[in-house]
């Protein structure tokens, strides 16, 4: 007999023990064999010294002073035990091992020498693959379920209802079974993957908590395929969602780095936004470069490139707090270039008229004679603008809007605009140009025509 | 000297074996193997036997185990006398001289005649 087998056996034999009890004392025994072997002797050898296991048992189960024919009486009842008994048996049976794997989970996450960065991401996005992959399983459910909710309808009109609300619940029971299924191999097959020491120890860990075992990672050979396919589908899965798009955001950052250094070439003092831009581009490049390292390379990553990312970063964001602070804003167009202009428009106001534009004032003027109303509308002369005067008619009702119609734009006016700005950025100042599509309307009316302005 | 097993021998060592393992732990705290093969430089006995004792040696307080790491492997348990088990190691060892030199004298009287 080999260690492995002998250790099963034991431990097969020592089922009525505690659980803690019964690791105690396979580990004492492996910690035996396991030194017989270190000096020189056979797993065979170190195992036939402990003479015949039913001596063996026997004596451990003195030691605890539990009869050791127990067990044997136990078993013969076992047979007779009733189908209830032996449902409720298994479902304890499998409360135990949820919560054993629970507990496993709980100690993996909570042993610290695990817990690397490389073995996070693994994790989590082993995690995410898994609700992925069922949030796909249930596609075909949900279409089995349409499909067979459909043939009820048509088929079997009498008891559609029924049939249809039965087909639903076993298709969603089936999905549910599944899931659980999926979960727990998954869950399983991780913790096999692991190597079998490391078992063993957290095992141990589980009884001596006070045990401090350093928990030699290693890599372990015999990983099945299925687990490389898996390992596989999760690259592939951040490369699209997470190294893609950090590439994507780099280039972008990239043009921007590219339009800043422009605007400080032409003399705009923009350095707080330069930091910013190379800290935020360093700190995306390593995160590409780490992602990297993890995913092809398996190698840690230093952070420290990181860090100083983050120290550019931060006072760059610092100093270009202080740079917008120092700007000043005017709710106008710089006055040198932009003059207003003002045309009056007379009307008969006959019907109840909403006047649409943004900025409009109703100014009463009891010379004006009923119904009559006389606006005057501002706007930027810029590059001989001009208003258009549009009535949208309704029943009873209408609506007025002064749409500012700009004849010149063109490539010229959007550079000239351009050098405006640089020109202001260098000034601090900054003017609102939005007010170049905005026109400002007074209306004024007598009281009898006020009602109808709304 | 080494007590070779056959079957009378059996009842013989397991009544000492309790004494010898004590004598082993009071003179240093040792780990399980340790202990196998300083025992059996005395008595030729199962291995398997000597687990079962120590658990109920630390169930009856007689000793205690602790963790410690080793150089080599995992940690190992070790085992540690209590104060009760000297008394009880005291205890055993008069006990065992008493049996020994009555028994002793028994056979040298005995070949006398």
């Amino acid at each position: 007999m080999n260690k492995q087998k002998f250790l099963k056996e034991l431990e097969k034999r020592l089922a009525i023990l505690s659980e803690a009890e019964r690791n105690d004392t396979i580990n004492e025994y492996r910690d035996i064999i396991e030194e017989k072997v270190k000096h020189g002797k056979t797993e065979e050898e170190a195992v036939r010294e402990f003479g015949s296991i039913d001596e063996l048992t026997k004596e451990i189960l003195t030691a605890y002073k539990i009869d050791p024919e127990y067990q044997t009486k136990q078993e013969g009842k076992d047979q007779t035990k009733g189908f209830v008994e032996t449902t409720e048996d298994l479902i304890k049976k499998g409360a135990q091992k949820i919560s054993e794997v629970a507990n496993e989970v709980a100690e993996s996450v909570t042993n610290s020498n695990t817990f690397t960065t490389e073995n996070v991401i693994h994790i989590v996005f082993k995690i995410f693959f898994i609700l992925l992959g069922l949030a796909i399983l249930k596609i075909p459910f949900s279409m089995i379920s349409e499909i067979g909710e459909s043939i009820f309808e048509i088929h079997f009109l009498p008891f559609s209802r029924a049939l249809q609300i039965i087909w639903k619940v076993l298709i969603e029971f089936a999905y549910l079974i599944i899931c659980i299924f999926v979960v727990i191999t998954y869950v399983k097959k991780y913790f096999n993957s692991q190597d079998t020491e490391e078992q063993i120890y957290s095992k141990r860990q589980e009884n001596n908590l006070d045990r401090k075992i350093q928990i030699k990672k290693k890599i372990d050979s015999n990983k099945n395929a299925s687990d490389n396919i898996f390992i596989t589908l999760i690259k592939i899965f951040i490369c699209a969602f997470i190294f893609f798009p950090i590439c994507c955001i780099n280039f972008g950052l990239i043009l921007a780095l590219a339009f800043v250094i422009y605007l400080i070439y032409k003399g705009v003092s923009m350095l707080g936004i330069l930091l910013t831009l190379v800290g935020i581009l360093i700190i995306g490049f390593e995160f590409c470069h780490m992602i990297y390292n993890v995913l092809f390379i398996g190698k840690k990553h230093h952070f420290l490139s990181l860090i100083i990312g983050f120290i550019i970063t931060l006072v760059g964001l610092v100093s270009t707090i202080d740079y917008v602070m120092g700007f000043t804003f005017y709710n106008e167009l710089p006055n040198d270039k932009f003059t207003t202009k003002t045309i009056t428009y007379e009307e008969q106001i006959t019907v109840p008229t909403s006047i649409m534009n943004n900025d409009v004032k109703v100014i009463v003027d009891s010379t004006l004679e009923d119904n009559f109303a006389k606006f005057e509308v501002t706007y930027y002369d810029e590059n001989n603008a001009s208003v258009e005067k549009r009535f949208y008619k309704m029943d009873e009702q209408n609506d007025l809007y002064f749409d500012i119609e700009h004849q010149n734009r063109s490539f010229n006016w959007n550079r000239d605009i351009n050098e405006k700005l640089i020109d202001q950025l260098k000034t601090k100042e900054i003017y609102n140009y939005d007010l170049l599509n905005q026109v400002q309307v007074k209306v004024y009316v007598n009281d009898h025509t006020k009602d109808f302005i709304q | 000297m080494v007590m070779r097993g056959d079957s009378i021998n059996t009842q013989f060592k397991k009544g000492v074996l309790e004494m010898i393992v004590l004598l082993c732990v009071s003179k240093k705290d040792m780990y399980g193997y340790e202990l196998i093969e300083e025992v059996s430089k005395v008595v030729d006995v199962n291995d398997g036997t000597i687990y079962p004792l120590l658990k109920r040696l630390t169930n009856e307080k007689y000793a205690e185990t602790y963790l410690e790491e080793s150089t080599e492997g995992p940690p190992r348990k070790y085992y540690k006398i209590t104060v009760l088990g000297q008394a009880r190691l005291e205890e055993l060892k008069e006990s065992w001289s008493t049996f020994a030199d009555s028994v002793g004298k028994f056979i040298k009287e005995s070949s006398k005649k």
